[in-house]
């Protein structure tokens, strides 16, 4: 459902509540002087704290800054692989966040200042900034995996990043031989959406399975456990027999060195010849995170967990998957979870206010079969230096849930992607 | 700035609803960001989930301690509605029922 007014998150709007004295911060700062953040990154976390901060504060001077005109979303893009959904249903526009009062830029970051709290964009221009909000995502590792670089993805495609790989992984399916060989090689922990590489290599089944019975989709992981793995492995059995194989780290299947030219990955013991060879690639923290001096030895964003204020630059808020958020994965729903408290959080900040630590959700469906989802869900609270995850709470589907219970969660999975994208980029 | 005077703001500003205090007020809204994921943080943006808003606290209430002692049929909430102490959730229900 379209709407052009502009949201107020639930009355999250000004003084209605959650900020209670905030009211008087357009007073305190007068109006003319109103309190410049700048958000780096449009997806599901940036234009999620950009919207959110507009909606709780119309006082705000909020920029965004996203290079891309439109947005194309990760969550479901497995479907257009395997099924006929367009890549169109996973784009969203920023019209809405501009409907919103948000002044949105098409350009590229290419340097942040922390210490004058400025920004450089790619044409020269400076924008200053009282709050930073960095949420560039993820960026490949192309020194990690020898053979693997951006030319050879586009041989070896990752789709990690939807778009125009998710585009050439689809094509080189359907134009594969039908009795060919599908690999998928999984990067070890941290990256994006832990259970993705398992959703994909389930929906790339379910299409073999209809348009090509003979040909078969090896999983071969950098790790031995993974997101929601007895979900997947009762699934894999029962939908696809055969047709899917999974590997582990003990079974000597991570993946060491790949060669484009002959689509050839090479494990521990092995060398495997692929019809077509979906490369994820190791990952870190998208490439600001490295010019803002946001990102540790890791590659990642070590936050303060209550706020997520960077711990290595005052006034930089990190969020997101490029945030170290520890028990929170890597998600959309986190993203979007994150970037609405990191929103109040910093309206707090501006009014003179401390920060009030509350709880936060993640939810994760994935579908195993377009009509068959499942979940898995965490309850989280921040603790001085980490966000931990409540003990008896979250989990997974139940193993033995009937078939319309799978059938229900796979519609809730689409219902949640439906929600989601209208409450960050509708209106 | 004192808490009196932000209650008295948050009080002016919700007009007749003005039994809660501020800070209840701001701890639901937070509680409320994540399940705005699913639920939508309108009545209108989620026509596919039951709805938050204008609720009648009591039973929503009832509802969710249902969810949190496994009680109630549910797919996720079981799980979620856990990690919450029956205080947070009587907040939530309280909050929700003023939308």
């Amino acid at each position: 459902m379209k709407t052009t007014r502009r949201r107020h998150l639930g009355s999250l709007a000004l003084g209605a509540g959650l900020l209670a004295g905030t009211a008087c911060s357009a007073i305190q700062l007068g109006k003319s002087g109103a309190a410049r953040v700048v958000v780096v990154g449009g997806g599901f976390a940036g234009a999620s704290c950009a919207r959110a901060l507009q909606a709780l504060d119309e006082n705000l001077a909020v920029t965004l800054i996203e290079p891309q005109m439109t947005y194309t979303a990760c969550p479901m893009s497995n479907l257009v692989l395997s099924t006929s959904r367009p890549l169109a249903a996973q784009q969203f526009g920023y019209g809405g966040i501009r409907n919103q009062g948000v002044t949105v830029l098409h350009s590229v970051v290419t340097g942040v200042d922390g210490v004058a709290r400025n920004v450089t964009l790619s044409d020269g221009s400076v924008l200053s900034y009282d709050r930073l909000v960095l949420a560039p995502g993820i960026s490949f590792d192309w020194q990690a995996l020898p053979g693997l670089d951006e030319a050879a993805a586009q041989v070896l495609p990752h789709a990690w990043r939807a778009g125009a790989q998710t585009e050439l992984l689809k094509g080189q399916l359907r134009a594969m031989p039908d009795n060919g060989l599908v690999v998928i090689s999984v990067p070890d922990n941290p990256y994006r959406c832990p259970p993705g590489p398992y959703e994909r290599a389930s929906l790339i089944a379910h299409y073999l399975k209809a348009h090509k019975p003979r040909a078969k989709l090896l999983i071969l992981d950098a790790k031995d456990r993974f997101s929601k793995q007895p979900l997947f492995m009762q699934a894999w059995q029962t939908l696809y027999g055969d047709m899917l194989e999974w590997q582990g780290l003990s079974d000597g299947a991570r993946v060491i060195s790949v060669d484009a030219s002959t689509r050839t990955l090479h494990t521990d013991f092995d060398s495997i010849s692929a019809d077509v060879a979906n490369v994820i690639p190791p990952q870190r923290a998208g490439a600001i995170a490295g010019i803002a001096g946001v990102a540790d030895a890791s590659g990642w964003c070590p936050i303060d967990p209550v706020t997520f204020e960077s711990t290595l630059q005052a006034d930089i808020y990190v969020i997101g998957d490029a945030a170290i958020a520890n028990a929170m994965p890597k998600s959309a729903f986190a993203a979007n979870a994150q970037a609405k408290y990191c929103a109040a959080q910093i309206v707090r900040s501006l009014a003179g206010l401390a920060p009030l630590p509350s709880t936060l959700i993640n939810t994760c469906y994935s579908l195993a079969r377009p009509d068959y989802g499942f979940s898995v869900a965490g309850v989280y609270k921040p603790a001085a230096d980490s966000w931990l995850q409540i003990e008896g709470a979250g989990g997974i589907s139940p193993l033995d849930a009937p078939v319309d219970v799978r059938e229900q969660e796979s519609l809730y999975a689409k219902a949640w992607f439906e929600t989601l994208t209208e409450s960050v980029f509708g209106g | 700035m004192s808490k009196t005077f932000a209650g008295v703001v948050a009080a002016l500003l919700m007009g007749s609803t003005g039994m809660a205090t501020a800070e209840d007020e701001m701890r639901a809204r937070l509680l409320m960001l994540s399940c705005s994921g699913c639920h939508g943080d309108e009545p209108a943006n989620a026509p596919l989930l039951p709805s938050l808003h204008g609720r009648d606290p009591k039973e929503l209430y009832e509802m969710l301690v249902q969810f949190k002692q496994g009680s109630a049929g549910a797919t996720v909430m079981n799980r979620i509605a856990a990690g919450y102490s029956e205080a947070e959730l009587k907040l939530l229900a309280d909050y929700l029922g003023r939308q």
